[in-house]
């Protein structure tokens, strides 16, 4: 058995890295269309004949300065880790803008494998690329591949087992025919990649020459003496060496303009009918990001998500809420039957079945949300949201950026709040871990679906998609006013690629999809059965043992306390309090604690909806407060999980602690205003 | 019998759902879930193919 080869996957966001990373793996990490999805490092391994691989999935990159925390990480993995090759892959259909990275990665000197990706819609613009050329021009291996078709994995993986101890395959060769000849002493055409004007190529020379002199050791004198030349902060104050007065300024915008024009050589040789634009894409997208057509594009987009929520999801759950009447049922006859207790009785019955069993129900809209969703995420639109988001938040003086976690907190809050990292500045990174909870989340659907369903009948699916408007138009309020209160603020100009459109792949989605379902079971058999045997406690048990009337239990005397908070947003039921303080386990708990609190055995069915109606109704709980009550839940405290990383992100307790007040003021300001104004006409 | 041993069953599972979440918590995993494409996962099990 050969020695473990470890292999990193290199290369600019939304290229296809994770992708290609899951197929060798047959890890299921997160891939989507759309730049940023990937925000840490990920290890994975896999065996190709005798050889072992360690294969490192890094963050997408355009180049290797280190601005941003993806750059930081990326470099820092390749610059100070054992990686033995680099696969860099790189978007076919985008080569011109790939390439860069390709360029700065061979500089590094390390072993590089260039991985073509994508090339099934270079073949649909009707592109080719020159095969031979390219290897040719760049001095190294490249292979064709398509992650989504996988093909061309196994000789991806050879190059890689062959290339290993190789900087360079060839002499390269170079025509460079609009170019002077050269009067540098040295001739590198045959030996570097790029090979830069005799000014910066004598520079280089004499930095290398001074660090030799000098003793200093570093793995590849060439690449540091081009970031000494660059002025690279990091590489400045590493360099023990005084090389002031060959550095007399930064070179950085020369070496860059370098790369590009030998990158347009390369492009001009290699890539064959290169003028074919994606005419579909640019159709589609004078519609989908037009200026006055977007925004309106964009809410319309969403309002069909919801209706076929609403619509197939309620069909689907008839069937889980019959199967969940005949659980019931069989669990109270076969609990009879052995003769269990009232309180074991009352514990599966009331507390388990109810509780989870009726947030189960709501699993077929989960399903279809999140169906939804990965296919506007697959196709390439959901980038553009951003893109379309971006003006409107120009114009309160915001990034754009901010608008991505904001979009992913659609499905979860947790990685939504973790991909504020891909904001450069810290003060724009606090403003997005702060309002991202604000967008709805997957967890709160069930609410919208149970008070919709129960209080606004042929008006349900506006109700519900109005909360997901609301708690966008909250996040852009509150990260407004943050604006306005930061005293060192400083616009960061949006610069996101919009990919291509594409057919979404159909096993991306499956995995998306079944990640998203085997999650919402996951947290029904854990969190939020856990979570109903607690309420369920509460609820039954008082001071004097187990209660009948659940006004004299623990559950009541801790509602009883914070009712009156709630009583002006037409929340002053003790019952309602525990329902919201349930919530901060999991969302969904929201919905079981109804159940619970109210005793309905299957709370998503017709007859399970009319019963916790009356009941509320007996309480003057009507459809007004019902609205104020889902208002309150989109808005206030996310769940536990989220506030954790909440406080991992923010590495603070006071911007912790003002997360919680910042969500819970607004919650409880909203649902009152709406409450108090309401009431005046209704 | 049959009583003691659902009603010892629940507790188990309960208990043992409690350790987990606040052993996750403790390493870094906030996800109540189990999922591979959990960005909260730093690492997961090596798999071998071809």
């Amino acid at each position: 058995m050969g020695a473990e080869l470890q292999v990193g996957f290199v290369g600019n966001p939304n290229c296809g890295k994770t992708t290609l990373f899951n197929a060798y793996t047959g890890a299921r990490l997160k891939v989507a269309n759309w730049p940023g999805v990937t925000v840490e490092k990920k290890e994975g391994a896999m065996k190709y004949h005798d050889t072992k691989f360690r294969l490192v999935d890094l963050p997408g990159i355009y180049s290797l300065t280190s601005y941003t925390m993806e750059e930081k990480l990326t470099r820092q993995y390749i610059l100070e880790s054992d990686v033995d090759v680099i696969i860099d892959v790189a978007d076919a259909s985008a080569l011109e803008r790939n390439l860069y990275l390709t360029l700065q990665l061979i500089e590094l000197g390390k072993p590089v494998v260039l991985a073509l990706n994508m090339m099934d819609i270079v073949e649909e613009r009707g592109m080719e690329i020159d095969m031979h050329r390219l290897p040719e021009m760049l001095g190294i291996p490249v292979i064709p591949v398509s992650a989504r078709k996988r093909t061309g994995l196994d000789i991806l993986m050879h190059a890689v087992a062959h290339h290993k101890e190789k900087r360079k395959d060839s002499n390269l060769e170079h025509h460079h025919p609009d170019q002077e000849k050269s009067h540098h002493r040295h001739e590198h055409h045959d030996e570097y990649t790029v090979v830069y004007s005799d000014e910066i190529e004598d520079k280089i020379d004499a930095i290398i020459l001074r660090l030799r002199s000098n003793n200093m050791e570093v793995a590849n004198y060439r690449w540091y003496a081009i970031k000494l030349l660059e002025m690279d902060e990091e590489i400045m104050a590493e360099c023990k060496v005084d090389v002031s007065d060959l550095v007399d300024r930064s070179y950085e915008t020369d070496i860059i303009n370098q790369k590009y024009d030998f990158i347009e050589e390369i492009v001009e040789e290699c890539l064959v009918n290169k003028n074919k634009k994606a005419q579909a894409t640019d159709k589609a997208d004078r519609w989908l990001t037009g200026k006055y057509t977007g925004i309106p594009c964009f809410l319309l987009i969403m309002a069909a998500v919801f209706f076929l929520t609403f619509t197939i999801g309620d069909w689907l759950a008839g069937g889980f809420e019959a199967a969940l009447d005949v659980i019931t049922g069989a669990a109270s006859s076969g609990l009879a039957a052995i003769g269990a207790g009232e309180v074991l009785q009352s514990l599966i019955v009331d507390g388990i079945i109810s509780g989870v069993g009726g947030v189960l129900t709501f699993l077929p809209n989960i399903f279809i949300l999140f169906l939804a969703l990965a296919f506007l995420e697959d196709s390439g639109y959901m980038a553009r949201v951003a893109y379309v988001m971006d003006s409107l938040m120009s114009k309160l003086g915001l990034s754009g950026r901010a608008f991505i976690p904001m979009i992913l907190g659609f499905g979860c809050s947790v990685p939504a709040v973790m991909a504020s990292r891909a904001l450069e500045d810290p003060r724009d990174r606090r403003r997005t871990v702060l309002v991202t909870p604000f967008m709805s989340c997957s967890a709160r659907l069930p609410i919208y679906v149970l008070f919709s369903d129960m209080f606004f009948g042929k008006w349900a699916m506006a109700a519900a998609f109005s909360m997901y408007l609301i708690g966008m138009v909250a996040a852009i309020l509150i990260a407004f006013v943050l604006n306005k209160t930061d005293k060192k603020k400083e616009m960061n100009p949006l610069l996101i690629e919009l990919p291509e459109y594409k057919t979404p792949n159909a096993r991306t989605i499956a995995i998306y999809v079944w990640d998203k379902v085997k999650d919402y079971l996951s947290k029904a058999g854990t969190t939020i059965f856990v979570a109903s045997i607690i309420i369920w406690f509460l609820l039954s048990f008082g001071t004097s043992g187990m209660v009948d009337d659940m006004s004299e239990s623990f559950g009541a005397a801790i509602g009883h306390v914070i009712a009156p908070i709630l009583a002006p947003a037409g929340l002053g039921m003790w019952q309602i309090a525990v329902a919201l303080i349930s919530g901060l386990a999991a969302k969904e708990v929201v919905v079981s604690s109804f159940a619970v609190l109210f005793g309905i055995a299957n709370i998503n069915s017709a007859e399970g909806m009319m019963g916790l109606m009356s009941t509320l109704g007996e309480y003057g709980f009507g459809a007004l407060n019902a609205y104020s009550l889902m208002v309150f839940c989109l808005l206030y405290v996310p769940c536990v999980a989220t506030l954790a990383v909440v406080h991992r992100e923010m590495k603070s307790w006071k911007w912790t602690g003002v997360s919680v007040l910042l969500q819970l003021g607004t919650a409880w300001l909203a649902a009152t205003l709406i409450f108090q104004i309401g009431s005046l006409f209704l | 019998m049959a009583e003691l041993i659902i009603g010892g069953l629940i507790a188990v599972w309960a208990g043992y759902v409690i350790y987990k979440k606040v052993k996750d918590m403790k390493k870094g995993k906030f996800c109540s879930c189990g999922c591979e494409s959990c960005t909260s996962c730093k690492k997961y099990s090596e798999k071998e193919k071809f």
